[in-house]
């Protein structure tokens, strides 16, 4: 970091205090009472506390459930961004032409960020209705073909397209921006080299891009552990038989349905942990990616 | 430049059609079936393409039978004091860190960084915790040191931030996202510009509201609609803060009214513009302000 | 005259371990135009900061006019400073910008109207004063930096590379408009720079400083004609100053190789300094091959290799023919030497 010019102690204090005090209530002191209560046994409704250790975590780890809530978070996190970089990628490239036309397509194509998951779920239940909604008709002609509510494949595909949905904003904004800054030069030089405009997808603005692509699959993978709760919520319950049930919903029902308090903490501290490993894996990975423009 | 681009030009509209069309279907047919009666909805069977003339009454309806206007204001107050706080707080804390000379810098930008990368909703639990008494930090306080039997205060203060709108919206800002940008921001900015300020007499707290907060207007207004765009659409943690329908925002509203009832077949129409009804002011806001919010993000430096 | 003198008194600075100014002392004269000159990181700005009190002493003192000033914001310092980027406030009109440090001061608004257009008129900048930094040339960004600084009517001011974003042309047109400004305002100018024109051309009085000392502090003429040691010669002049070590006994200096080079009583090793336009060419003294040669219109520029193999940069008259592989015969005319001790590179009077 470059030298700051003030020096002054207690103006620096009141000005990093507000932000100082808010972080540590709403979210240093959550953060540690999860980790603190994972190594107890509490009860709901303030009956006490009794340290166990680690038999939390040897409980949770037992449960099959918690391994196959696991096991979807997993997939869910690996198809849904990376459709969702995807097709951002391919339409930010397509943007990214200036043809006629296309701020409009870019003004909408962003909307979706300013819908809330919890709501858009809602009107997705109804488009992925098997007797109303868009799949109907085919319904009508191989009976059984899609019905989310019975199916859990099914149930599980219409949470990754509303999740893709959502995420396709906020991937195409940076991405966008990213081909927006690839010096003007590095192109016209593809150009006197020969490079078509396709060949320069490929050899020019999908490298030059990395650094962005990097930074949409960080924040994605975060994103998605969490943000399918609204979608889960209000389009499947978890359902059927637990087929969509990720661990952010599993820790949900646990500690506010089931009121397993510890059980849920617990849960919470190892999706933490696997949050924050995934996100220094790829840091590690960042190194490889960066290229000095 | 003089080339050929008939074809990567055809394909790039294509993807553009089909990504449009794509983002555009569900609010499409939300609409359309917002604007259709009962009884229309159920003649039809399942999705058409007919518009139809009940979407006022459907609209009169969630205006008068349903908490949604009500919760409609909640939201706009939760999404603006999320915004505040974290435009606010982040801007006076990314001035020290960039413009003061401290020891104490890496670390309050490693305790900043940290918030980014756990999201709210992973710690919803015991974030409810400390809301439902925000004195307990205190407490802890109290009883480790004594003090509260000095005192006569006791270990055992009480005070419930759930249904409130702090209560609702201060964990939601702890996301401190806003540093990044504004330090981006910050240190683009001439390097010389606080030893001119000092020059002209202007010391730490006149260059930040006379100089860099004029500024620092872009970066601003675009987090600002960023944030509270992003308060409007918080889902799980209303859901779990405010349990009152008179304390929830719109998101958490409709999503209720969307699944208590499963029993009965579902009204359709109804929801559709409930749905409708929640999501406009964030869409109209992105919609117009895009231009703003984009160039202000400057998300192309990381 | 209403500049005030100021007095640097062994005014240190380091940052870490590593010293920037080294216990510099020295009297910048009341009204006069001194300018600060050195490489890259010789620590010229660092000193200039520190008058202007953007920066600490760890130690020493500094004085202006009377005052002790080291330990007063820069505001109470009676300066004001133009910086290398102009540091102009992107958000306000050039009005306001002339007119912030007024502001700040609490100056009314009638009054302050009047000295920013004051200010304004002395730069001519009159009619742009609605225009916006990012609205105008680089030339005109300067002068209203230049106008936000003499708005104060300060006793002192201080200019820190001000010209060196501006393009060969401007700077010229700069420098002139600069020195007249200096004669009509008058106050104490302290003006940095690694641009050695600019120095030779402005200053009252050159400060050469080299690793945070002090090298030479004298008038432009004494640094070109004197030179105070081997630094100063290689660093002042384009090109620079031919820099031979020679050895000198029984009246002549000899390069090592024996070659006779000039007659001189010095006994011992030295640094032997010529500056190029001083060498002649002709039939007597010793022979050279020319190794390249550039035509700059007013005079020709040549390279040429000594037998020992050093090279030595002449400026001779336009009209001499000369190709590369020629011989010439180069002397080196007794009064226009300079000799430096090899060991510390100060300067030597010779007898």
């Amino acid at each position: 970091m470059q030298k700051g010019f003030y020096s002054g102690r207690w103006t620096y204090a009141a000005l990093v205090a507000p932000i100082l005090v808010l972080i540590f209530l709403f979210f240093y002191v959550p953060v540690g009472l999860a980790f603190f209560w994972s190594l107890f046994l509490e009860r709901p409704f303030g009956g006490g506390s009794q340290f166990v250790g680690l038999d939390n975590f040897a409980r949770v780890l037992s449960d099959a459930e918690f391994w196959d809530a696991l096991k979807r978070t997993a997939i869910f996190m690996i198809v849904a961004p990376s459709l969702a970089i995807g097709i951002s990628l391919m339409l930010a490239l397509a943007a990214d032409r200036g043809l006629r036309g296309s701020s409009a397509a870019r003004n909408i194509i962003i909307w979706p960020k300013a819908v809330a998951g919890a709501s858009i779920g809602v009107v997705f239940v109804f488009v992925f209705n098997p007797f109303l909604g868009i799949f109907a008709p085919l319904n009508e002609i191989w009976p059984g073909f899609w019905n989310p509510r019975i199916d859990g494949t099914d149930a599980f595909i219409t949470i990754v397209v509303a999740q893709v949905w959502n995420g396709i904003p906020f991937n195409f904004i940076i991405l966008l921006s990213g081909l927006q800054t690839i010096p003007d030069t590095v192109t016209k030089a593809a150009v006197m080299d020969g490079a078509s405009p396709w060949r320069r997808v490929w050899d020019i603005q999908i490298p030059l891009l990395t650094p962005q692509l990097f930074l949409t699959f960080v924040l994605e993978f975060v994103g998605t552990v969490v943000e399918a709760f609204g979608l889960i919520d209000t389009m499947t319950e978890g359902g059927p038989g637990g087929a969509t049930t990720l661990l952010i919903y599993k820790i949900y029902v646990d500690g506010f349905k089931a009121y397993d308090l510890s059980g849920a903490a617990t849960q919470t501290v190892i999706l933490m942990l696997f949050v924050l490993i995934m996100v220094a894996l790829q840091f590690r990975l960042e190194k490889h990616v960066k290229y000095e423009r | 430049m003089i080339e050929r681009t008939r074809s990567i030009d055809i394909a790039a509209r294509i993807i553009l059609i089909v990504g449009v069309a794509f983002i555009l279907a569900p609010l499409v047919i939300a609409f359309l079936t917002a604007t259709l009666s009962y009884e229309q909805f159920v003649r039809n069977g399942g999705i058409t393409l007919q518009v139809g003339t009940h979407f006022l009454d459907n609209l009169a309806y969630i205006w008068t039978e349903t908490a949604l206007p009500a919760q409609l204001w909640n939201s706009i107050v939760i999404s603006t004091l999320v915004a505040a706080i974290k435009c606010a707080f982040a801007f006076t804390a990314t001035f020290a860190l960039v413009f003061f000379d401290n020891r104490l810098n890496r670390i309050v930008f490693g305790l900043t960084l940290v918030t980014v990368m756990l999201p709210l909703e992973l710690v919803v639990i015991t974030t409810y915790q400390i809301v439902a008494n925000i004195a307990m930090p205190l407490n802890w306080i109290l009883a480790l040191t004594g003090l509260g039997e000095i005192t006569g205060l006791g270990s055992d203060l009480r005070l419930s931030l759930l249904d409130t709108y702090v209560g609702v919206a201060a964990p939601i800002a702890c996301a401190s996202t806003s540093v990044f940008i504004y330090r981006q921001f910050f240190l683009s900015l001439p390097r010389d510009l606080p030893k001119a300020a000092a020059m002209d007499g202007a010391g730490p707290w006149r260059f930040m509201w006379d100089i860099l907060l004029p500024l620092s207007w872009t970066p601003l207004v675009a987090t600002f609609m960023f944030w509270f765009i992003g308060g409007w659409t918080q889902y799980l943690w209303p859901l779990v803060a405010a349990s009152t329908p008179d304390a929830q925002p719109a998101v958490v509203g409709l999503a209720r009214l969307a699944t208590t009832e499963q029993d009965r077949i579902p009204e359709v129409p109804m929801l559709m513009t409930g749905a409708l009804f929640v999501s406009f002011i964030p869409v109209l806001l992105i919609a117009v302000m895009q231009r703003q919010i984009v160039r202000g993000l400057n998300l192309s430096e990381k | 005259m209403r500049g005030d003198a100021i007095h640097l008194d062994a005014v240190t600075k380091s940052f870490g371990a590593t010293p920037v100014i080294d216990a510099i002392t020295a009297t910048l004269g009341g009204g006069e135009f001194t300018v600060i000159l050195g490489p890259s990181g010789c620590g010229k700005s660092t000193l200039l900061n520190m008058i202007a009190g953007l920066e600490r002493l760890n130690s020493g003192k500094i004085r202006i006019g009377v005052r002790e000033v080291q330990d007063l914001p820069p505001k109470d310092r009676g300066c004001a400073m133009v910086f290398q980027n102009y540091a102009l406030y992107p958000h306000m009109t050039v009005e306001g910008n002339i007119g912030y440090a007024l502001k700040v001061a609490g100056v009314r608004q009638p009054e302050r109207s009047r000295r920013v257009a004051e200010a304004a008129r002395v730069v001519e900048l009159g009619g742009l004063l609605d225009r916006r930094p990012s609205e105008l040339s680089g030339g005109q960004r300067q002068r209203v930096a230049i106008a936000r600084a003499i708005v104060r009517e300060p006793r002192v001011l201080l200019f820190d590379e001000p010209l060196s974003n501006l393009d060969a042309k401007l700077r010229h047109g700069m420098r002139m408009e600069l020195s007249q400004l200096h004669r009509t305002i008058g106050a104490t100018t302290v003006f940095v720079t690694h641009d050695q024109v600019e120095a030779m051309t402005l200053a009252d009085k050159v400060m050469i400083l080299n690793k945070g000392r002090i090298e030479q502090f004298d008038t432009p003429h004494a640094i070109y004609y004197r030179p105070a040691s081997s630094f100063v010669a290689g660093f002042i002049g384009a090109p620079p100053m031919n820099l031979l070590p020679v050895t000198g006994g029984g009246g002549v200096l000899r390069l090592d190789d024996g070659t006779e080079l000039a007659r001189n009583p010095h006994e011992g090793p030295a640094i032997l300094g010529i500056r190029p336009e001083k060498i002649s060419i002709g039939d007597k003294g010793f022979a050279a091959r020319v190794v390249y040669r550039e035509d700059l219109g007013s005079h020709t520029a040549i390279v040429a290799r000594l037998s020992g193999g050093q090279e030595v940069q002449v400026a001779t008259p336009i009209g001499m023919h000369l190709d590369p592989a020629d011989t010439i015969t180069f002397d080196f005319p007794q009064d226009h030497l300079h000799l430096f001790d090899p060991a510390t590179g100060l300067r030597l009077e010779t007898p």
